[in-house]
Parts: C-alpha cells; sequence; structure tokens
C-alpha cells in the first residue's frame, strides 16, 4: 500500500470507529486505517462534524472506540494498565485548542508544568532544569519570572507556548494538537507556527495536527489527510493536496481558502450548497449529496482508499 | 464561573459593605462567646437573690441585671451571652460538617458520575423530601435531647442541598480542557479531584458554610422552643421557651424575649449578607451592569 | 489560473458617490474594575453608499466597540467620551433614545458575531422574524412574504421558517442572521466577525452572499474581522485599527498592494498565503498597550521596527497621502523604502 513498513510507524490505526448515542446513532469516526511513520507530521484536515477530533482523542486513549484498533509502537493501546498506561502516557501528548483553558487558572505556570512531571515520577532535582529546558524550547523569555505567573496574566499567544512547553517537557515522542492556534489573533499565530515548525526540526517528534485551517496545515505538515464526516477522503503529501486536490471535496475545500491580496479567485467553488438539514448517509459515499459529480454508483457503493500516486490515496469511485 | 475573578478578587470582597456587615457581626458574637465567662455576671442557670433576701424574677433591665431576670429569677443578659457561646458552637459544628459531607458527596457524584452518582443523589433526593425540622425533633427525639446529637440531625438532614450545587459545578469543571489535561499528562482521578477541582470548588462550599451556620441556629433554636433540646445548656431557643411558658408576653417582658430573638435575627443574616459578599464574586457582570 | 475579479477601487466609486456614515474623531471609555480603559481614541473613517469596509484589527483594537457604537448597542459599562457620528447628514450621536431607537435595525443593521447570539433559541427562525419585521409596522400576508423572500436572498428554502435555531448548522444560522439584518431594508449592516466562527467552506459560501446581497441592494457593509484574507476577498476598503485608533485607511488594493503603515505591512506579512506558503511567516513581536494607561507618541512605536526617537515623543495624525488613502505614520513618505525591509524577518527579529 505505501511505504512505511512495519517497523517504522510508531501509530497504527486499523478500522476505528467511534459512535455516539443510543436512538439517533452519529458515526463520529468511521472505519479509520492509517499509520504515522516516525518523525512525521501530519495535518488531519477537516471541517467540523468531520470527526477530526475525536480522532485526536481516540488516539490518545481520552475516549474509548467503538470498533477498531489503535497501535503505539507496536502494542495495543487499549490494554494498557498501570506502568503501560503511565508509560504512554508521558510519550504522547496532547496540545490543546483553547490556551485559555487549557491551563489551570489557580496555578501558576510552574504548578502547570510540574504536574506531568511528578506523574512520570521524574527526580524532584531534575524538576527545574527541565521546566526551564521547556520554556526555552518554546521561546518564552524571563523564564524565571515567567513561572511564577498566573495564566490571567499572560497573552493568548503566551499561553500557548506555556501548553506547548507543558506538552513537550517529558520528551513524548508523539503530540497530537488539535487546532493549536484557531484561537489566538492571527498575528499571534505566526509564532507559535513557528515555533511548532521549529520543533518538527528539530525533535523529530512524530505528530498529527488537527486543523480546519488549510493553511496551518501547509505551513508545518508534510503530509495531509483530509476527512469528510467520519472518513478519510483523501491523504497525501501537503503540498501535492493543496497543488492538485483529487477529491471533490478536497477541491472544493482548497478553492474555497481566501488569500489575504486582492487579486485572488473568486469563481463559485465546485460545491453544491447547503439550504436544508443534512440527510443522513448510511449507504454511499457520504458526499454525494453536495458532490456535482455524483453518479449512480455513488449512492450504492461506498468508496475506499486507494492509491493514486505513490503515496497519496483518495476514496472517490471517479477516474481521477 | 468566572476563575480569573476568584484569583485576584479576595481583597476586593473585603471592600464590599454586605460581607464586611456579616463577618463582623460574627466577629462580635464569635467575641462574646469566648468570653462570655467575662462578661456574663452571673451565670446563666443561678437563681438569683436580691439583697433583701427576695426572689429577683421578673426584674426590668437595671445597673445590675442589663436585660432584667426571668420569672424563676435567673440573669437575662448572662443567659444571652452564653447563649451565643452555643448557638456558635452547634452553627459551626453542622455547618462544619454540612459542607464537609455535602462537598465531598458532591465531588465524587459529580466527578464519578455513573452508579455512584446515581445512588447518592437518590439517597440525597430521599433527604430532600424529608420536612426539616419534624425529621430534626423525631431524630433528636430518636437519639436523645443533646446539643450534640441535634447538631448530628441538622447535619443529616441540611448536606444535600450543598451536594447537589457543588456536585453540578463540579460536572461543568470536568469537561474543562485542563482536566482533560491533567489526565492526557497521567494524573490520577484522586489527584485531578482534590488538586484541581477541589479548590475551585472551595469559595461555593464556603458560600454555603456561611449560610449553613445561620439556618443549623434558626433550626437548633426552633428544636429548643419545641422544647426538644438539652435542658441542661442555654441557648436562644431555650430561653425563648421558657419566656412564651411563662407568659413573658402578656406580662409585658419584652426585654426577656425580644434580646434572644434579635440575635437569631442578627446571626441567620450574618450568613446572607457574607453571601451577597461572594456573589459579587460568583456572579461578577451583575456588578458592572448595575452602573450606567 | 481563474479568473479573479478585482474589487471595485475608490477611484470608481469616486467622490461624488454619497458619504453614507462619516466617523470623526470617535472616543470611548470603558468602566473596568482596575479604572478607565480608552477602548476607542480618535477613530475616523468614512462609509460610502454601497460600499463593503472592512474593520480590520487585532482583538482589543477597539474595532467591536466602535460597531457597536454605531448600532446603538454598547456595553453596560461603556460611555462616548466625544467625537461625531454623522448618517446620512445627521449626527446620530446627539439623537434621543427614541430616535435612536428607530435608526436602529430600519437603517442601521446589526449581524453579531456569533448567530446565536441574536437568534432565541426557544423560538422558530418563523416567530423571530416576524418580530423584527413587526417592528417595522410589516405584518400578517406581507410579513410572510417578505420573510420567504428574504431568506430566498441569502439562499434558504423557506422550510427553514419552521426550524428553531439548534436545527440549524452554523452556515446556516448565520445566513438567517443576515437575513434579519436585511429585513427592513436598512442602509448599512455592521457585522461583527460573521464568519469567524465557520468552516471554510460555509465562510466562503456566507461572504459570497454577502457580496451578492450587498451588490444587489446597494447595502453599505462594515465587516469587522481579524483575518486579513476575509478582507481581502471581499473589501472594497480597509481600516486598519491599533490599540483604539486607526493606523491606515484606504481601498483595498492600496492597502493591501502598498501597505504605508508599519502595523499594516507586518499584518500582511503574519497571514499564511496558501498560494505562497514555503515563505517564513514573520510575526509581529509583542503585545498591544495597555489602553487604561494614557500613551504618548505613535502605539505601535514600541514594537515597530521602523520607530524613530519622534515617533515615541509625538502620535502622527491621520494624514491623506492621495486620494482616499490616509495614514498615520511620520514615515510615510518612506514607504516604498521600507516595506521591501517588512517582507523580511530579520526585520522584525529583535
Amino acid at each position: 500500500m505505501d511505504a512505511m513498513t512495519e517497523t517504522t510507524a510508531l501509530v497504527e490505526v486499523r478500522g476505528l470507529s467511534k459512535s455516539f448515542g443510543s436512538h439517533a446513532i452519529t458515526h463520529a469516526v468511521d472505519g479509520l486505517d492509517f499509520r504515522l511513520a516516525r518523525g512525521e507530521t501530519v495535518g488531519l484536515l477537516g471541517e467540523s462534524g468531520s470527526g477530526k477530533t475525536t480522532t485526536g482523542r481516540l488516539l490518545l486513549r481520552l475516549t474509548e472506540p467503538t470498533t477498531g484498533e489503535i497501535r503505539f509502537d507496536g502494542s495495543d493501546i487499549a490494554t494498557f494498565r498501570g506502568a503501560t498506561l503511565r508509560s504512554f502516557r508521558s510519550r504522547a501528548q496532547l496540545v490543546f485548542q483553547n490556551p485559555f483553558d487549557a491551563l489551570n487558572p489557580r496555578f501558576t505556570v510552574r504548578q502547570s508544568l510540574v504536574e506531568p512531571l511528578r506523574n512520570a515520577r521524574v527526580p524532584r532535582r531534575e524538576h527545574e532544569a527541565r521546566m526551564c529546558q521547556a520554556l526555552d524550547r518554546v521561546h518564552l523569555p524571563g523564564v524565571a519570572a515567567t513561572l511564577e505567573k498566573y495564566p490571567h496574566q499572560m497573552s493568548g499567544g503566551q499561553l500557548q507556548r506555556v501548553v506547548l512547553a507543558r506538552a513537550l517537557i517529558l520528551n513524548p515522542d508523539f503530540i497530537v494538537a488539535d487546532e493549536p492556534v484557531s484561537m489566538l489573533d492571527v498575528s499571534v499565530r505566526a509564532g507559535i507556527l513557528n515555533v511548532l515548525r521549529e520543533v518538527r526540526d528539530t525533535l523529530g517528534l512524530t505528530a498529527i495536527y488537527i486543523s480546519h485551517d488549510v493553511a496551518l496545515v501547509r505551513y508545518v505538515c508534510a503530509r495531509t489527510m483530509v476527512m469528510y464526516r467520519g472518513k478519510i477522503v483523501e491523504d497525501g503529501p501537503t503540498a501535492e493536496i493543496i497543488r492538485t486536490p483529487r477529491h471533490p471535496y478536497t477541491v472544493a475545500l482548497i478553492g474555497a481558502v481566501p488569500v489575504p491580496r486582492v487579486e485572488q479567485n473568486r469563481e463559485p467553488i465546485p460545491i453544491r450548497r447547503s439550504d436544508g438539514v443534512r440527510p443522513d448517509l448510511t449507504i454511499g459515499c457520504r458526499f454525494r449529496d453536495r458532490c456535482l459529480h455524483a453518479h449512480d454508483r455513488c449512492a450504492i457503493e461506498e468508496p475506499t482508499l486507494r492509491n493514486v500516486a505513490r503515496d497519496h490515496r483518495v476514496a472517490c469511485h471517479l477516474d481521477l | 464561573m468566572s476563575d480569573v475573578v476568584v484569583i485576584g478578587s479576595l481583597g476586593r470582597q473585603a471592600r464590599d459593605p454586605w460581607f464586611m456587615t456579616g463577618v463582623s457581626i460574627y466577629l462580635a458574637f464569635l467575641a462574646v462567646a469566648l468570653f462570655a465567662d467575662v462578661i456574663a455576671p452571673n451565670q446563666p442557670k443561678d437563681i438569683l437573690f436580691l439583697a433583701d433576701g427576695r426572689l429577683a424574677n421578673a426584674l426590668k433591665p437595671s445597673l445590675a441585671f442589663p436585660l432584667g431576670t426571668t420569672t424563676s429569677g435567673c440573669d437575662i443578659f448572662s443567659q444571652l451571652v452564653h447563649g451565643a457561646r452555643s448557638a456558635l458552637m452547634v452553627g459551626t459544628s453542622a455547618a462544619v460538617v454540612v459542607v464537609s459531607v455535602g462537598t465531598l458527596i458532591g465531588l465524587f457524584a459529580g466527578y464519578f458520575g455513573g452508579w455512584l452518582d446515581a445512588v447518592l443523589m437518590r439517597l440525597a433526593d430521599i433527604v430532600l423530601g424529608l420536612p426539616l425540622l419534624p425529621s430534626v425533633i423525631v431524630l433528636a427525639a430518636f437519639l436523645g435531647p443533646n446539643t450534640w446529637n441535634v447538631v448530628l440531625a441538622i447535619s443529616v438532614l441540611l448536606w444535600p442541598n450543598s451536594a447537589r450545587i457543588i456536585r453540578a459545578q463540579v460536572m461543568s469543571l470536568r469537561e474543562r480542557a485542563y482536566i482533560e489535561a491533567a489526565r492526557a499528562a497521567g494524573s490520577s482521578h484522586l489527584s485531578i479531584l482534590f488538586r484541581h477541582i477541589a479548590p475551585s470548588i472551595l469559595p461555593l462550599a464556603l458560600l454555603f458554610g456561611s449560610i449553613a451556620v445561620g439556618w443549623a441556629i434558626l433550626t437548633e433554636a426552633s428544636v429548643s422552643f419545641l422544647g426538644f433540646a438539652d435542658p441542661d445548656t442555654t441557648t436562644w431557643g431555650f430561653m425563648l421557651q421558657d419566656a412564651y411558658v411563662s407568659q413573658a408576653l402578656s406580662r409585658g417582658l419584652f426585654n426577656w424575649f425580644v434580646p434572644p430573638g434579635i440575635c437569631i435575627v442578627l446571626l441567620v443574616s450574618a450568613g446572607f449578607f457574607i453571601s451577597r459578599g461572594y456573589e459579587q464574586l460568583l456572579f461578577p457582570r451583575l456588578r458592572d451592569q448595575g452602573r450606567g | 489560473m481563474a479568473e479573479t475579479l478585482v474589487s471595485r477601487p475608490a477611484a470608481v466609486l469616486g467622490y461624488d458617490v454619497p458619504m453614507l456614515l462619516s466617523v470623526r474623531d470617535l472616543r470611548i471609555a470603558f468602566h473596568t474594575p482596575t479604572g478607565e480603559a480608552r477602548a476607542v481614541d480618535g477613530v475616523s473613517f468614512d462609509v460610502r453608499q454601497a460600499e463593503m469596509v472592512g474593520l480590520v484589527g487585532e482583538s482589543g483594537c477597539g474595532k467591536t466597540t466602535v460597531a457597536r457604537a454605531l448600532t446603538g448597542v454598547m456595553a453596560g459599562n461603556s460611555y462616548i467620551l466625544s467625537g461625531n457620528i454623522v448618517f446620512t447628514g445627521h449626527d446620530i450621536l446627539n439623537y434621543s433614545p427614541e430616535e435612536q431607537r428607530a435608526l436602529r435595525w430600519r437603517e442601521i443593521a446589526f449581524v453579531p458575531q456569533s448567530a446565536m447570539n441574536s437568534l432565541d433559541p426557544v423560538y422558530r427562525v418563523e416567530q423571530q422574524m416576524r418580530e423584527v419585521l413587526r417592528r417595522g409596522g410589516i405584518r400578517g400576508r406581507p410579513a410572510g412574504d417578505r420573510m420567504i423572500a428574504l431568506l430566498d436572498m441569502v439562499g434558504l428554502r423557506p422550510e427553514v421558517l419552521r426550524l428553531f435555531p439548534h436545527q440549524l448548522s452554523g452556515g446556516m444560522r448565520q445566513r438567517v442572521a443576515i437575513a434579519m439584518a436585511l429585513a427592513l431594508d436598512p442602509l448599512l449592516v455592521v457585522a461583527d466577525e460573521p464568519v469567524t466562527a465557520l468552516d471554510v467552506i460555509v465562510q466562503r459560501e456566507v461572504l459570497d452572499t454577502l457580496r451578492d446581497l450587498q451588490r444587489r441592494l446597494r447595502l453599505a457593509v462594515i465587516m469587522i474581522t481579524h483575518d486579513i484574507s476575509v478582507v481581502a476577498y471581499c473589501c472594497d476598503s480597509i481600516v486598519v485599527m491599533y490599540a483604539g485608533q486607526v493606523v491606515e485607511s484606504g481601498p483595498s488594493t492600496t492597502v493591501l498592494g502598498e501597505p504605508t503603515h508599519p502595523y499594516t505591512m507586518g499584518l500582511c506579512n503574519a497571514f499564511p498565503d496558501l498560494e505562497r506558503a514555503a515563505d517564513m511567516l514573520v510575526p509581529i513581536q509583542g503585545s498591544p498597550p495597555d489602553l487604561h494607561e494614557t500613551l504618548k507618541g505613535c502605539r505601535f512605536a514600541p514594537r515597530c521596527p521602523f520607530a524613530i526617537d519622534h515617533c515615541a515623543q509625538e502620535a502622527p495624525p491621520l494624514t491623506e497621502l492621495a486620494s482616499g488613502h490616509h495614514v498615520a505614520c511620520w514615515r510615510d513618505t518612506e514607504a516604498s523604502v521600507l516595506r521591501p525591509l517588512a517582507t523580511k524577518a530579520a526585520t522584525w527579529m529583535r
């Protein structure tokens, strides 16, 4: 299928599904299959309702899947308990969306940073050094003063750096970042994005960035998976997906992104506009109610991911 | 709930007039209770005689007896002062138990949910369904007419109120991102409960405490008034009962039953004044909109 | 490459197009627990008939406060210190509350940031629209027809009338909010971050709807946002605000194509451009000043890579460089030299 072998994949997902609700069942995530190689930064792109946030939480075992398996470094994460769970939690970290809420407002930065260290049983004498190193890595100046500050004394950008520092303090192998900059002012985002890029380049982390922001994903991720209504519809190198998107949804998505210049594409995007409540589509392709190219096969058979190029998979019946 | 306001505002509370009034009242009564032996010229139950050997009964307020005497010859002022001691003991003990029990139950029920929550809340529902005063009386009668039994009875009946509200607050806090972050960082449930959640609900718990003191005193007074309290102790409720039984109203002995009544009202009000101070804390927007 | 439609520059609009709204030297302050904050401190700009103006700036720059002053829904603890707002020739700041209420919605309508704020969750869409129409004296059958027409204008089917807000998606709710804003045929619509909370595709749909309506109904729109890409996409002119003041304003092509104020230059570099994604993003270091304090000199000076001594001492006034292009910077004449420097990351690092 793809060029990765069993041994280099840090995270492997097979048939992952998560459903909510008892009578009106929502399939938030439906049958995901993918692998993340060591050191890879992957973007998980999708709009609200695509299941991307749920996927992130499943990957960190913050919620349990309905079916399917997630393997971290070869082991099924559902089997982790006690020591193995603690080890997993120190190797896999989460960066949150809302910097104003990701830190306990009553804790100083020091208290927030010490918590993961304490949980991982890092010896006391190493704490100070590790905290300073973490804050340095995210380029927060004035480390000594910052450690004693409370969240309400800091700006959004500074808070997000602290959140990132907390995620990196245990030198994890894997981070999941859920909309890491969406709640920040756009002029502040650039700083955080640059830190993320630097972290990517220097630490060799495996990372998955969940976002609806195409530009963010383009800036930080080498590979992107596009999700729509619980399924992955396209998966390939970011530059390629943005330059020549294949799946009709991706085409619409890329076309809809505005750029900060007056001369830009204002053509209508190739998607049927939503004018009523979404129909429930359990058979066939989930995108067919909005797709301009939908035909009979799309209503009966759900498309599966297939290769259209070496590292590029698309789930669509059209000849692309 | 505005956590930001919580951090920086404890100093601000000191400027709120309602809060300060409530606290002052408490402190005043506390001082009286602590120094009761010094302040009160006589023992509350002592039957007193005048210099000429007559019983000092139903005397009007004078220098020797600032609030006069009862029909049995006891110094009302001394009774009032000692009554403060009982009131505060009952009030604070009951409040402490109610708040501790209510908070713990609220914390566990709210955080863990599931069957634990279901069981605890059903228990709370049952207790809430019981009428306060009659139940306290029944329990006190059953356990024996002792002040501590009254405290116990009050605690058993008052905890559900605080438990429910704390539980609701915990349930909303549980969903906050920093709690999830703590879990992702590997913190245990207990660690999250006591390091992250408990400190945030402390203001709410204290709020209940200040109201619970008032309610406990009021309930105790009612129980005493109805004659179910320990006859060996001196409480304001007991004074009221004594006055009632001795037909103080028709005799015009206002100096007997009005003071304890006022004291009860003051202490209960103090609890509410303090809670009004917390309102600024819990709902800061109310304050901002009040101004032009 | 796809066909690009250029938005109408000021030259086309020209000065013979009547000025619908003129804001002059507006100052608004807030009571806060920590003192008085001058959220808006001397803001001036114009809006012409049928023009879409983008009011851009980071959070805390005062743009929402200006919007609220225009629509009369100011926060309880804010008050206007001085200034004029002249709308269709009338100074509306001096209006009585009744006159202001009459103005609201009939002449100036508001689309708030999150449509959940303008839609009551316990009433169906129909009931809410009827209420708005009733205020304009439209009842009964004509009201029914108008509602269907309004929904059609925003691309929604009449069936939506029966639904409750929570049954609609974010984009649909926003379109309902726009339809309600247009109910009484206003001259000006003030939209506060109308697309911020929406997904990209839905955002595009809502922006296209807004632009289309604006053209057809010859509506003036003030779009408040922190996203320059949105403004570049659909606004004819831009007003850039910083720390309660206007730093640059003018036609979009000018302000974005040849930014003259260093802050504008910095903003353009801080936004990722999908078509030029390999470029390094350059953040503007530092953060906006505290508006509680009385500030001396140019407010952007502490963060400005081109600041000179004079900047810290005296605040530059908003001056007109070319027709319709205003800038508040002492070094505005050197812009052509500074501009290429501003695109380099090294300039902004300290």
